[in-house]
């Protein structure tokens, strides 16, 4: 009987499978491959944290200087302050953390290339003030007499057992992390690589994921520094310098930035390389060290040329993907409609006197109109109308610069983010999918603000009850928009039609009772159509007031109530239907003259 | 001039079919218009006949000489030439400097068409030192248009050059395509603006969601009443689909 | 008085030279997209290419990239898809091209000492090497992500330095100046050496200038930059248009280190620094509005110049620290705009 394992079992086991090996090689190896197996570890370790910035979207050039921060920091501490060791070390990675939330508060803002200017700033700044603060550092050439490291009874002194410990580390860390993307916070993470804007309208407070996400890699390279300090009981600038710094790059690029374990195979890798080259290049050819320079920069070149996902792209195919299991049919109790009370409001939202203009284009003029529960209204116009704009002030993308839009009576909150809680849920003209997600993942996404699991949590697998509940109701959603077959297929495999469905199943889960939909029939079949027509008719039985912006007439004809009509920015007409549709002007606007 | 003739055309963007076996022919000096609502891939369609998106299956073919495939600078040096929607013109650089980058792979002629757009479009005469952000929104259309005929066209493409014009400048931007027209130049014109284009066009199609529905000569396809339907909805019956939702 | 007047000739000098690494990271950076860490080694290349042709020595350079360029144009002649007369064009232009690397390395050669043949040697074939390392590694994956091509210019910088040191050792070698002497300027003592350092680094600038403004090919490039999609439009070939960048910038890279060699002596190392120094300069000034990034590393020079006379320990620290207050006044200026690319 074929038995397949979940991805979070296999990283368990991957992660096992690491401390095993590494631990029986740690029992054997002689010095010199032992410390090379050290250094390994401590980059993986690094380079993990690394893997976790870049799956978020975001990028550190200068990761190194952070491992500096935690080296010196619990060096310092040990072995001048008399701190016992191992608080020294957990205070060398505090310290890389503080360092990394006070440069992330700092450059928050920072736009485009600038934001990875400053992370190289600081990876080029720090070794720097390192060599400069020589009373405290030793300059240049750093300072040893560092103690061992100590925990409890257990001496660490001798290499093999530190050798051991770095290794344990880097398979929780690796293990942990792996598991962590297949949790809420993981799948928030994802969002946010995927589009900020996005990830904001699910609910996701994104400039303070970002933030912890950069803190914990930090940590993560502090963690791995004050390791390195307690190994060899020396410290320097240079291990922690701009080439180390890019060096953590190359292994986390070249192992694949996707997945921990790719940083870990990247880690290994580069090592590898260097010591093949070593071998084969200097001892048996004689040829000169440049020459491995040459070679190891060709087969990078030549490796992520093929392979830009770096070497876990071309492995991940054996990974086991994401599956969740689909509860029993009358385990009910998912319910994703509004409650009784948000049925009857007639003016849900309300756009009064919206104008828009951008430079000296004035793109609209007092557009007014409001959507209440229970009916499903329409914007139509010809090209160039004003209808995403104002479906951009109406959801809060945008600001208006005449008029206000009130939801319930209360003006738009602040932040994007807060606008899931108000039970109000949006899709995107250009579907805004997770790809690296599964279709059920990129649904749940929909739930985040009904879940509370933080990372660690989502690591130990202490979310499991409240992952069940999330998935049930991703279950159902899925169900009404009739896919619940593509559940386990990658995002970025779907048709556009499917894709659609989906981002109206990740709105839906939310429970909302204000639905926007942006051109929602876009790329659809007939068949994807009608199935739409459906659900928008269910919703709106059920109380969900829906605004929906389209170009297919048919379909727009057929599922509202109500019809705004503009042209150029203004309100042209408005009514049912068939209304509209024999209205003189209305054909004027969109046949022309 | 040549002619102009798609056979089976598919394709889309990244995993989105969009055109879905398409066929059409522009006869050597015709204008021919295509119509249809927004979404129904018109852009997309030009954007694959001038090389911006890769064609998955078909033939593009221009006087019988296979074009598929080619990219877009290859197109444009055989005369195959774009005004996209978006204009895309270079914002920081001059009225000029964009006519003469327009002109990129006709350098032996370009001075002498140079002349030929200024007389057509005064306006960027006056404006030709500016930089072309400073243009009002007709100004920039005359200007995209005007670079694409410093490419010396042989198939001249224009993708809904009336969007977001006040309706004079838009006469004269048309009056100029009525122009070239009639001196010969195989036009194709994606519009929204069905009555506009049609009352300039020599023949019509009309495109609803990657397929070609409707075709005739302009005389006739003014009063369809199947392109109103087009534009307007009428062809799918969702009223089963509506039924359901109401039942249980 | 006259030592900060002494300290600024020398901050301007350095300035100088830095501008125009920093101007060949723009280049290539606003039409490729590419963040090339491997732009200071054409720095090294061209001083090392000048020192020992100075010396007598047959540029090592040469041969490699000539049998790179025929390389390439035997694949281009076995590509279907290009027709006869589109094929002699090209088998036309690049024999010109290679001939011509070999013929101006060959007369360099035979007229050993000639400081302008030898300028123009090292040059025209470190140029050349900026088409061929596009070619090599930027377009075989025209969707791989900003960071990927990042790293991938780590390996090309990996390359280069290696290749380096093989064709030429790691020894320094010391480039004679192009004058003794010099001449003072008010109170203060400017070698000829300065002066021709700053004189040159500001005519190669204009050059640039007048390229990029005034010429049909410069302004193409610039369209690339500014809006991809409308340069395909007019019948720009990207392709080329990157490799022509590559070119530009691995020109005026290795120009500024053939300014740099008599000051610093043309060593193997010196890439790195000056190419951290002219990204700096890039970023302080702004790494897509080249007349601004001028300023950056005008600021730049200046300020090491002044540090290292007052704490020269914290010389570099002073410079790399001040990048962020530097980052973040810009961005409240005028922040970065996404060039969709």
């Amino acid at each position: 009987m074929t038995h397949s394992i979940s991805n979070k079992q296999a990283a368990l086991l991957a992660a096992c499978g690491v401390f095993l090996v590494a631990a029986l090689l740690a029992g054997v190896l002689p010095p010199y491959y032992l410390t090379l197996l050290v250094t390994v570890g401590i980059t993986a370790l690094a380079a993990s944290g690394l893997a976790l910035l870049l799956s978020s979207g975001q990028v550190s050039l200068g990761h190194a200087a952070y491992m500096g921060i935690g080296a010196y920091g619990s060096a310092i501490l040990a072995r001048d302050h008399g701190f016992p060791t191992p608080v020294a070390l957990l205070a060398g990675v505090a310290a890389a953390a503080f360092a990394a939330l006070v440069v992330g508060s700092v450059t928050r803002g920072l736009k485009g290339h600038f934001l990875p200017l400053a992370t190289l700033a600081v990876g080029i700044a720090t070794p720097t003030a390192l060599i400069g603060a020589s009373s405290v550092t030793g300059g240049a050439s750093g300072f040893g007499q560092i103690p061992a490291l100590a925990i409890g009874p257990l001496d660490l002194s001798s290499e093999r057992s530190l050798a051991i410990l770095v290794w344990l580390l880097v398979a929780i860390a690796a293990g942990g992390l792996a598991r962590f993307q297949s949790s809420r916070m993981g799948r928030a993470v994802a969002a946010l690589n995927a589009s900020e804007q996005m990830a904001q309208v699910v609910g996701i407070d994104t400039p303070r994921l970002k933030l912890s996400i950069f803190v914990i890699a930090a940590a993560l390279a502090g963690l791995a520094g004050g390791l390195y300090a307690f190994y060899f009981r020396f410290v320097s600038p240079s291990p922690f310098s701009l080439p180390a710094s890019i060096n953590l790059l190359i292994a986390c690029i070249l192992g694949g930035a996707a997945s921990p374990f790719g940083a870990v195979l990247g880690a290994i890798a580069v090592m590898a390389i260097e010591i093949f080259l070593q071998d084969v290049l200097a001892r048996k050819l004689g040829l000169p060290g440049h020459v491995e320079m040459v070679v190891f920069g060709a087969v990078l070149i030549g490796v992520l040329l093929k392979w830009p996902g770096g070497i876990w792209s071309a492995l991940a195919r054996f990974w086991p993907s994401f599956t969740a299991l689909k509860p029993n049919a009358d385990a009910g109790g998912a319910e994703l409609t509004p409650s009784a009370a948000e049925r009857h409001k007639p003016h849900l939202l309300q756009l009064s006197g919206i104008g828009k203009s951008f430079g000296g284009l004035q793109a609209l003029a007092d557009v007014t109109f409001s959507v209440g529960a229970r009916e499903i209204v329409g914007l139509i116009g010809p090209n160039g109308a004003g209808k995403s704009t104002t479906f951009d002030i109406a959801t809060g993308l945008t600001q208006p610069t005449a008029g206000q839009v009130h939801l319930d009576g209360l003006a738009l909150p602040a932040k994007l983010s807060q606008l899931v809680e108000l039970g109000v849920a949006r899709t995107f003209q250009h579907v805004k999918l997770v790809p690296n997600l599964s279709v059920i993942e990129n649904v749940a996404l929909g739930a985040y603000r009904q879940g509370s699991s933080g990372m660690l949590a989502g690591m130990a697998g202490l979310d499991r009850d409240e992952e069940a509940a999330t998935f049930a109701l991703a279950w159902r959603a899925l169900g009404i928009v009739e896919l619940e077959a593509l559940a386990s297929v990658p995002a970025s495999l779907l048709t556009m039609g499917q894709a659609r469905l989906v981002e109206v199943a990740r709105a839906i889960v939310s429970r909302p009772r204000l639905l926007l939909l942006d051109e929602p029939a876009a790329g659809l079949r007939t068949g994807e159509k009608l199935k739409l027509v459906g659900l928008l008719h269910r919703l709106r039985r059920s109380g969900t007031a829906v605004l929906i912006v389209e170009h297919d007439m048919d379909l727009v004809m057929n599922c509202v109530d109500r019809l705004i009509v503009l042209n150029r920015g203004r309100d042209l007409a408005r009514g049912t239907p068939d209304e509209v549709r024999a209205d003189p002007q209305v054909i004027a606007a969109y046949l022309g003259t | 001039m040549p002619q102009l003739q798609l056979e089976h055309i598919t394709l889309g963007y990244g995993r989105a079919l969009v055109i879905d076996e398409l066929s059409l022919l522009v006869r050597p000096g015709e204008l021919v218009t295509i119509l249809g609502a927004n979404g129904a891939g018109k852009t997309t369609l030009l954007n694959g006949v001038a090389g911006l998106i890769p064609v998955r299956s078909g033939r593009v073919l221009l006087d019988g000489e296979n074009l598929t495939g080619l990219p877009p600078e290859q197109l444009v040096a055989r005369g195959v030439v774009l005004v996209p929607e978006r204009r895309e013109l270079f914002g920081s650089l001059s009225v000029e400097t964009n006519l003469r980058l327009g002109g990129y792979r006709q350098k032996a002629t370009s001075a002498k068409t140079l002349e030929r757009v200024y007389s057509l479009f005064p306006i960027l005469a006056e404006r030709r030192a500016q930089m072309a952000s400073t243009l009002s929104g007709g100004e920039q259309q005359m200007l995209a248009l005007g670079r694409a005929l410093m490419a010396s066209p042989r198939l001249l493409m224009l993708d809904e050059p009336s969007v977001g014009l006040a309706p004079k400048i838009m006469r004269e931007i048309l009056e100029v395509i009525s122009r070239l027209r009639n001196e010969g130049m195989t036009i194709l014109l994606v519009e929204q603006n069905a009555r506009l284009a049609l009352s300039l066009a020599d023949r019509g199609y009309v495109m609803e969601i990657g397929r070609l529905v409707l075709e005739g000569p302009s005389s006739s396809l003014i009063d369809d009443p199947r392109l109103s339907q087009a534009y307007l909805g009428g062809a799918t019956d969702y009223a089963a689909a509506k039924a359901a939702a109401y039942v249980d | 008085m006259e030592t900060a007047l002494f300290l600024l000739v020398d901050g301007i000098t350095s300035g100088a030279v830095y501008g125009l690494v920093a101007l060949s990271l723009i280049i290539v950076y606003t039409v490729t997209r590419v963040v090339n860490i491997a732009q200071g080694e054409y720095v090294m290349l061209g001083a090392l290419s000048f020192a020992s042709t100075l010396q007598g020595v047959f540029q090592p350079l040469c041969m490699p990239v000539a049998g790179a360029l025929a390389a390439f144009v035997v694949v281009d002649l076995l590509n279907r898809h290009t027709g006869r007369a589109a094929k002699l064009r090209l088998l036309a232009t690049r024999a010109a091209w290679i001939a011509g690397v070999l013929a101006i390395n060959y007369a360099a050669y035979r007229s050993t000492g000639s400081y302008w043949l030898a300028a123009l040697a090292s040059v025209a074939t470190t140029a050349s090497l900026g088409p061929i390392v596009h070619r090599v590694s930027v377009e075989p994956a025209p969707n791989a992500s900003q960071i990927v091509l990042l790293i991938v210019s780590v390996g090309v910088y990996m390359v280069l330095h290696g290749t380096a040191a093989m064709l030429w050792g790691t020894e320094p070698r010391s480039v004679p100046p192009v004058a003794d002497g010099g001449v003072a300027i008010g109170p203060v003592f400017v070698t000829y050496q300065s002066l021709c350092i700053c004189l040159l680094s500001l005519t190669a600038m204009v050059v640039l200038y007048l390229f990029s403004e005034r010429t049909l090919v410069g302004q193409a490039l610039q369209a690339v930059a500014i809006n991809r999609v409308g340069a395909q439009l007019c019948g720009i070939p990207v392709r080329w248009a990157g490799q022509l960048s590559f070119a530009v910038g691995a020109a005026f890279s290795a120009f500024s280190g053939l300014l740099l060699a008599p000051l610093v002596t043309a060593n193997y190392e010196m890439g790195f620094v000056v190419g951290l120094k002219g990204f700096v300069g890039a970023a302080l000034g702004g790494i897509v509005e080249y007349p601004t990034a001028l300023i950056g590393v005008g600021l730049v020079g200046t300020i090491e110049s002044f540090a290292a006379f007052h704490a020269s320990a914290l010389r570099d620290l002073i410079v790399y620290l001040l990048v962020i207050p530097i980052l973040l006044w810009r961005n409240a200026m005028k922040p970065p705009q996404d060039h969709g690319h």
